[in-house]
């Protein structure tokens, strides 16, 4: 199933081609990223602001639940090793890159006519622009196994995140009688989810709300790792080397700055608004 | 830098905060049985000293149950509501305690029972295999 949305999401390439197939002025692109030039009614603190929340989108802390159970429920061993760094080496900068590619897409069509995005369905009108019906259609197919899979990824990783904490039953693996509150919770995610929708709440604040609260909350989920990572008994041959620490405590300064920061942003900038 | 003594034991040195508690529980086929979450111990009594020569305190079960609402709000739960699983029965202790074969039934809690017999048996597919 995983699986499946996986390579229907594969379709947002349609996003890089349309870049392309805009014919940008390169130069120019390059010149916004290297030198962005804030508007003037907002300031530097909405930038990083919003610099946060894209950090916090793309580092979510209930991925690396999602993806240590998934290895958990596909009895992974140190085998695999080769399939998890290959997700980590291959699928992250692609959907970096596509991101990139999306906001190129906003930046090239979007900017110069002052369209602000406020919905799902103004993200996809560059495609349009660059390539009509048949762009239009392998980015509905994309955006809606995209939206999907990020469904039954978190919904998943609700379930895997108490399930664990508490001892019960879980995985995909067993028949869902045999893990009967790991599926509850799922049940109630999803119903609490949908309920969320029907409030006339704006989906697009919701999503920016959480994902600068997941890179609140990301030190909370990379610590412990990383202290694993260090601990012999469960990581044997594997352990974290020095240098792997010396990066990786970068990158916890990194985290840590993102998230002492996030909130104190959000309050001078009235969350970027 | 100060050495710290090194203290010769047989076997498998083990700090009870370090490896037992907040362990998951594994039965032999390596489904989750319960969370540590207590332990017992042998010839300590609550708020007694203990006097010298006594012979050190041997762990004699392990105890599961539902404590996550008294780790929140403060206290623990009455003994009654925690189950003890027997010294006997650890199999091994590692990232996980493996339990060994056993006909004991483990409580995973009127909760998981209910639920599973109320709701997710009648939803379709709930009972069927997995993938």
């Amino acid at each position: 199933m995983e699986n499946v949305t996986g390579m229907l999401g594969l379709m947002l390439i349609v996003f890089a081609v349309s870049v392309f197939a805009l014919h940008p002025n390169w130069g120019d692109l390059v010149h916004q990223v290297t030198a962005p030039a804030i508007p003037d009614k907002e300031s530097a603190a909405t930038y990083w602001y919003f610099a946060i929340a894209l950090f916090g989108a793309a580092m979510t802390p209930y991925e690396g639940f999602f993806f240590s159970s998934g290895a958990v429920e596909e009895h992974w061993t140190t085998k695999d090793l080769g399939t998890a760094r290959l997700n980590v080496i291959v699928g992250f900068p692609l959907g970096g890159l596509l991101s990139i590619a999306i906001a190129a897409c906003a930046t090239i069509v979007l900017l110069p006519s002052q369209i602000d995005v406020t919905s799902l369905s103004q993200t996809v009108m560059p495609v349009v622009a660059a390539g009509g019906k048949l762009f239009l259609a392998f980015a509905i197919v994309g955006i809606v196994a995209a939206t999907f899979g990020a469904a039954l990824e978190t919904t998943l990783s609700g379930g895997y995140i108490l399930a664990q904490f508490l001892g019960w039953p879980w995985g995909k693996f067993r028949r869902p009688a045999e893990a009967a509150r790991f599926h509850v919770v799922m049940i109630v995610t999803i119903v609490a989810g949908a309920a969320v929708l029907y409030t006339d709440v704006d989906p697009i604040i919701v999503t920016e709300y959480s994902v600068v609260f997941s890179a609140i909350a990301l030190p909370l989920t990379y610590l412990p790792i990383l202290i694993v990572a260090n601990d012999s008994e469960y990581m044997g041959d594997h352990t974290n080397g020095r240098a792997t620490n010396m990066f990786a405590s970068v990158y916890l300064v990194i985290i840590l700055v993102a998230s002492v920061a996030a909130i104190p942003l959000m309050i001078v900038t009235g969350a970027g608004q | 830098m100060m050495e710290l003594p090194v203290i010769h034991h047989r076997g498998q040195l083990v700090d009870a905060r370090l490896h037992l508690l907040d362990r998951q529980l594994l039965d032999d086929e390596d489904s989750p049985a319960g969370i540590v979450d207590d332990l017992v111990l042998s010839g300590v009594e609550l708020d007694k000293d203990i006097p010298e020569g006594t012979e050190a305190p041997q762990l004699t079960s392990l105890l599961s149950g539902h404590v996550v609402a008294t780790r929140m709000f403060g206290g623990g739960p009455p003994r009654s509501r925690l189950q003890g699983i027997p010294r006997s029965l650890v199999d091994s202790i590692h990232v996980v305690v493996k339990l060994k074969p056993t006909d004991m039934v483990f409580d995973a809690g009127w909760m998981e029972r209910w639920l599973c017999d109320r709701v997710i048996k009648h939803i379709p597919g709930g009972r069927h295999a997995a993938e």
